[in-house]
This record gives structure tokens, C-alpha cells and sequence, in this order.
């Protein structure tokens, strides 16, 4: 420095912000955010309003050297339609000649106007998120060939990888914090995709269909819970700031999101026709978040803020997982489909109860006959009553045993009586016999614990809705 | 957890710029408690701009509301005597003493701050507390950078001349 003023200046700047006077405003922002939502954009469509050109410009940047003809003509019907073909794109899928356009230009545009590496990571895992997506339409409509599927895995994998690296460049940026969320809330989404792809291959009777995507995806998982995991480690041993405020303040947070969670959930069950599977295996991940929740109140009760935190973090986690899920159900029309032949509908005699009852049945059966390809109404059960239980630590039930956020299904069948007693009037064959149950085959799916009890009363209760 | 993309982008962008903003507010208002008040206005000033506009520099925008909030509240305290500011607990002393010389040449050059006006005060905190340069300074205050590094360099020639003026 020429002269001793800089200096003097630079020495003079050593007054900072405390950890604690930061947090403190950040806790203070976070809850005015909360209030003051910001407005989104209606789709990730693109973005061309950040820049104030026109789309047109940007979808010539970003498209590839070589294109054929008819691709130019693309081109100019997206400009000429100020968009509109960008827009109707989004929907499409592979074998759609709109794909092109929803993946090199729409995708790449918003690519290329991403800044930050937190936007990135995101932008990219939604990428990621859109071919699974496209993976699990194609399956349903019964369109998946196998050169799709490898394709779209390569892709899924790709950017995947990406925004995994991404969230984990995070740290470097001594932004720690947000590098655990990301990596637990990327965890979150490809768990519930993991459910669906599941449910899928049941449906369709075939445990190969999807299954190399459904295997990347659990890797990834695997790779997210062990980063947010080490990241955790790390966290923990920094600082603690006021952190009483801070449970506090997420506590209501999480009992907002669980409350707004279980409201989608009872709009969901009104619907007859959504996919009673899917819903049973809600019904659990609603009770394993609430008893999740509950733990963490104990904690910080218990003044174990740390804890506290992280166990609303596994909740919301949890929570994410569910409404992703639901959305999902919803958005690829998750119903029970498939064939509402009137099969088993002739047995169903005036009586409303017997009618829900086979309702219930019937959108059970509808699963079976999906896989027997049959039209009968028979159950079939062994007399099978292990049961195997993977799932979540949250929902512990002392008389099971409990593993770590499992990677495994299994089976769990139980014995049920025959067909003709289902014809009954429900009351009377509730508390019979084991018979009595509508049993179906159970599945327990990689995060939820299903204790056969628990499952009986399920199915009596999901009558019982079904009945109002 | 946050779930957009914008609220996303603030919240790193506090994680960010929050020290820098607060010590921009330090070394303009000379009142620590005043400069947090300022700063945390600063960022929620810019979210409810953020609710349903879009930003291209979040920084230079932060910056820029900043110095709204510390003009304004400057206006409002317009005499800034020294009296007030020994008040808050500043105290300037003599440099007789060499070995006091460090602690004395923050004080010192708050002082000097003091006497500078404050189009001047301005780019100078700005370039050396909070380190930003001539371009991004000429931005946030929407003049020319030649402008502005010709006002840096009065600032110190100022500066120069409080500083080596005999006590």
C-alpha cells in the first residue's frame, strides 16, 4: 500500500457480524419469508423475462451443431408461436416428436440461465427427476421398450451424478447447511420415485420392468443418505446459536407442513378409484412423520436441540416423501385404472356396506387380476404369517424388529377365508375369524413397517371411509 | 426447508453478503446497533421486492438498497456532531503513545471517516471496508467508474491530509 491510510482503513474493518447476530437476523428473515411468499412462475418454463429477449434467441444458442430439416422447421414454429410449442412440449415424452424440444431447447435454455450453484444442483435434479418421470408414464401406458428405458437411464444417470456433485460442491462454499438439505431432499424425491416404480412392476406383473432405472435410482439414494450423513457429522460440530429459537421456530414449521400433509392425504382417500396400495403405505409414512415428530419435541424438551433438529429434518424428509408421492399419484393418474370390469361388481347386492366392501375388494382385485391377467375374484393366500419388516426407525413398533431405511422388500401374505364370505355384510364379519379380513397380499415396501395387526385394522378402517 | 428456487438464492445470498452489508452500515452510521437494523431492513426490503419481480445482481441490488436506508437515515440525523459519536462510546484519543498506535488507528480512522463528506465517505467505505471495486461501485450507484475512481482517489488525498495534520 502507498500510503498508510489504506492501511489504517483495512484495519479499521474488522468489525463483523457474530455467528449470533447472524443467525439470529437469518431466523428473523426465514419466518418473514414464510409470511410473504414469493409469487413462482407457473411452470419451469422459460425463464426468457430474466433476460428480456426474446426465447428465440436463446433456443439457437442452445441447440446442438447438427439438425436435421425438420428440426429448423421446429425451431420456427417455436418462434413463430412465441413459445407456445416450448410450453406444449413440456409434456411430452420419448416418441413424442415434441421430445426434442423439451429436452435440447427447453431444458438447456433454463441451463443456461441458471446462476448460482445452488440453483444448479437443483435445476439439475429435476432434470434427473423428468426422465424418471418419463420412465414412469411410459410404464403405465404400457410404452416402455427397452431401448427407451436404456436411454433415459443413461440420462437419469447423468444428470443424477450431476447435481449430486453439485450439492456436494456446496461444502466448499462453507455452505454446509444447505449441502446436507439438498442432499436430503434430493434423497427425499427419489425415495417416493422408488415407491412408484415399485408399484409399478407390481402392477404390471413384471419386477423387470424399470428395474435398471429403479436400481439407479436406489444407488443414488444410498449416495445422498451417506453425504447428508457426513455432512451432518460436520455441522454438528459447529457452532450452536441460539438454537432453542430455532427448534421452536421449525417445530411449528413441520407441524404446518405435517397438518397440510395429512389434509392431502384424506382429500386423496376420498377418491374410490386412487390406488389403494399406495394409500395404505401413506397412511404409515403419515404415522412414522408424526411419531418422528414427536421424538423431537421429547428432545428438545430434553434441551437436546442438536437432535431436536435433526430429528424435524428426518420429518420433513418424511413429509416431502409423502406429498411427493401424492403428487405423483396424481399427476400420472395413479388409479386402479386398469380395467374397472365389472367382475366382481354382480355380487354386490343393494347393500351399501357389502358394496363398499367389494369396492374395497374390487380395487384389490383389480391389482390381482392385473397379475393373474384373470377375471376372478379369488385371494390368494398362504398361511404365511412372517412378516419382514424394513423401514423407517421412526414408526418402531417394540414387538418388531427394525432396520435401518431399508433397500429391501418382502412379502408378507396372511391367511384369509374365502370369496363368498366377502359378501357379507362387513360388521358381521369383522371380528369372526381370521377369515373374516379382506386380506390381500401385503408388500412391505422399503419404508414402511406393517405389522399384520396393523394392517387388519387398516383394511377396516379404509371400509369404513369407504362405506361414508 | 425452503422450497423455491428464489428463496433458495436469497437466503445463500444472506449467508453471503450479510458481514458485508452490516459493515458497510458500521462505517456509515457509526452506531453498531443502528447498522443491524439497517442491514437486516436491507435484506427484507429486498424480498418483498424479490415477492414477484425478479432480480439480475442480487449484490449490487443489496447494496444499493443499503445506501437508500443509510441516506435516509442519515437525513433524519442530520448533525452527526463528534459529541454524539464519543457518545455511543467512541472515544478518540491523542497518538502520542506509539504502542498504542493499532487500537488508536481504528478509531483514528473512523474519525477521519468523519471528516470526510459524505459522497466521499461513501465510495471510500466502499472500496476499503467492504472491498468492492471501482465497477461494481460505479453500478451500485449508478455512475460512471471513471466518476467514481476519481472520487475514490479525492477521498484519500482527504483522508491523507486529516491524517497527517499535527494534533
Amino acid at each position: 500500500m502507498k500510503h498508510p491510510v489504506k492501511n489504517i482503513l483495512k484495519e479499521a474493518g474488522n468489525m463483523h457480524l457474530t455467528e449470533h447476530e447472524k443467525a439470529s437476523t437469518l431466523i428473523m428473515l426465514k419466518s418473514f419469508i414464510a409470511d410473504h411468499p414469493a409469487h413462482e412462475a407457473v411452470r419451469d418454463l422459460l425463464p426468457s423475462r430474466h433476460i428480456g429477449q426474446p426465447y428465440g434467441v436463446y433456443s439457437l444458442l442452445a441447440l446442438p451443431a447438427q439438425r436435421p430439416m425438420f428440426v429448423t422447421l421446429i425451431i420456427a414454429l417455436v418462434l413463430a408461436s412465441g413459445g407456445g410449442v416450448s410450453y406444449a412440449a413440456e409434456m411430452s415424452l420419448p416418441g413424442d416428436s415434441l421430445y426434442g424440444i423439451k429436452v435440447h431447447v427447453n431444458e438447456n435454455v433454463k441451463s443456461a440461465l441458471t446462476f448460482s450453484a445452488h440453483s444448479q444442483a437443483l435445476w439439475d435434479a429435476q432434470r434427473a427427476e423428468r426422465r424418471l418421470k418419463e420412465v414412469e408414464l411410459l410404464a403405465v401406458e404400457d410404452a416402455l421398450t427397452a431401448e427407451r428405458e436404456a436411454d433415459l437411464e443413461q440420462r437419469f444417470k447423468m444428470r443424477a451424478r450431476q447435481s449430486y456433485i453439485e450439492a456436494e460442491q456446496l461444502t466448499q462454499n462453507k455452505n454446509m447447511p444447505s449441502s446436507a438439505m439438498l442432499h436430503a431432499r434430493f434423497e427425499a424425491r427419489l425415495r417416493a420415485h422408488e415407491h412408484i416404480l415399485t408399484r409399478i412392476q407390481e402392477q404390471q406383473n413384471d419386477l423387470q420392468l424399470g428395474q435398471r432405472i429403479k436400481s439407479a435410482v436406489q444407488t443414488e439414494i444410498e449416495a445422498h443418505t451417506t453425504a447428508r450423513a457426513q455432512k451432518e457429522i460436520q455441522t454438528e460440530a459447529q457452532t450452536q446459536i441460539d438454537m432453542e429459537a430455532e427448534t421452536k421456530k421449525k417445530e411449528a414449521e413441520v407441524k404446518n407442513k405435517l397438518e397440510h400433509a395429512e389434509e392431502s392425504l384424506r382429500q386423496l382417500i376420498t377418491k374410490e378409484s386412487a390406488d389403494t396400495q399406495l394409500k395404505i403405505n401413506l397412511n404409515l409414512r403419515v404415522d412414522a412423520a408424526k411419531e418422528s415428530a414427536v421424538k423431537a419435541n421429547e428432545q428438545a424438551e430434553a434441551q437436546q436441540h442438536s437432535k431436536a433438529l435433526k430429528k424435524l429434518q428426518d420429518t420433513e424428509i418424511i413429509i416431502e416423501e409423502i406429498d411427493t408421492t401424492i403428487k405423483l399419484m396424481n399427476d400420472l393418474g395413479f388409479t386402479s385404472k386398469k380395467d374397472q370390469k365389472e367382475k366382481s361388481s354382480s355380487k354386490t347386492g343393494p347393500q351399501k356396506e357389502s358394496a363398499s366392501t367389494t369396492d374395497d375388494v374390487q380395487s384389490n382385485n383389480t391389482i390381482q387380476s392385473d397379475m393373474h391377467m384373470g377375471a376372478h375374484t379369488q385371494i390368494t393366500i398362504q398361511a404365511d404369517t412372517n412378516v419382514n419388516i424394513s423401514g423407517s426407525a421412526a414408526s418402531a413398533d417394540p414387538d418388531f424388529s427394525i432396520q435401518q431405511h431399508g433397500d429391501f422388500s418382502a412379502k408378507s401374505e396372511i391367511t384369509a377365508g374365502h370369496n363368498d364370505e366377502l359378501d357379507e355384510p362387513h360388521p358381521s364379519n369383522s371380528n369372526d375369524s381370521p377369515n373374516s379380513n379382506t386380506a390381500i397380499e401385503i408388500e412391505t415396501q422399503s419404508t414402511a413397517t406393517m405389522p399384520i395387526i396393523k394392517i387388519n385394522q387398516q383394511q377396516q378402517t379404509e371400509t369404513h371411509i369407504q362405506t361414508q | 426447508m425452503p422450497s423455491s428456487l428464489k428463496e433458495q438464492q436469497f437466503l445463500n445470498a444472506y449467508e453471503e453478503y450479510s458481514d458485508a452489508i452490516f459493515r458497510h452500515c458500521v462505517f456509515r452510521v457509526y452506531d453498531r446497533e443502528k447498522a443491524r437494523e439497517l442491514m437486516q431492513e436491507t435484506f427484507t426490503k429486498t424480498w418483498v421486492y424479490l415477492i414477484d419481480k425478479d432480480v439480475q445482481h442480487l449484490k449490487a441490488f443489496l447494496y444499493k438498497t443499503a445506501n437508500n436506508l443509510i441516506i435516509d437515515y442519515s437525513r433524519k440525523k442530520k448533525e452527526e456532531s463528534l459529541d454524539a459519536i464519543t457518545e455511543q462510546g467512541i472515544e478518540f484519543s491523542k497518538d502520542d503513545d506509539p504502542d498504542m498506535h493499532d487500537i488508536i488507528d481504528g478509531k483514528r480512522a473512523i474519525e477521519m471517516l468523519n471528516h470526510l463528506e459524505e459522497q466521499y465517505r461513501e465510495v471510500i467505505v466502499m472500496r476499503y471496508v467492504n472491498g468492492l471495486k471501482p465497477r461494481e461501485i460505479a453500478e451500485i450507484l449508478g455512475e460512471s467508474k471513471n466518476a467514481i475512481s476519481v472520487r475514490i482517489n479525492r477521498g484519500i488525498k482527504k483522508l491523507r491530509a486529516v491524517y497527517e495534520t499535527p494534533r
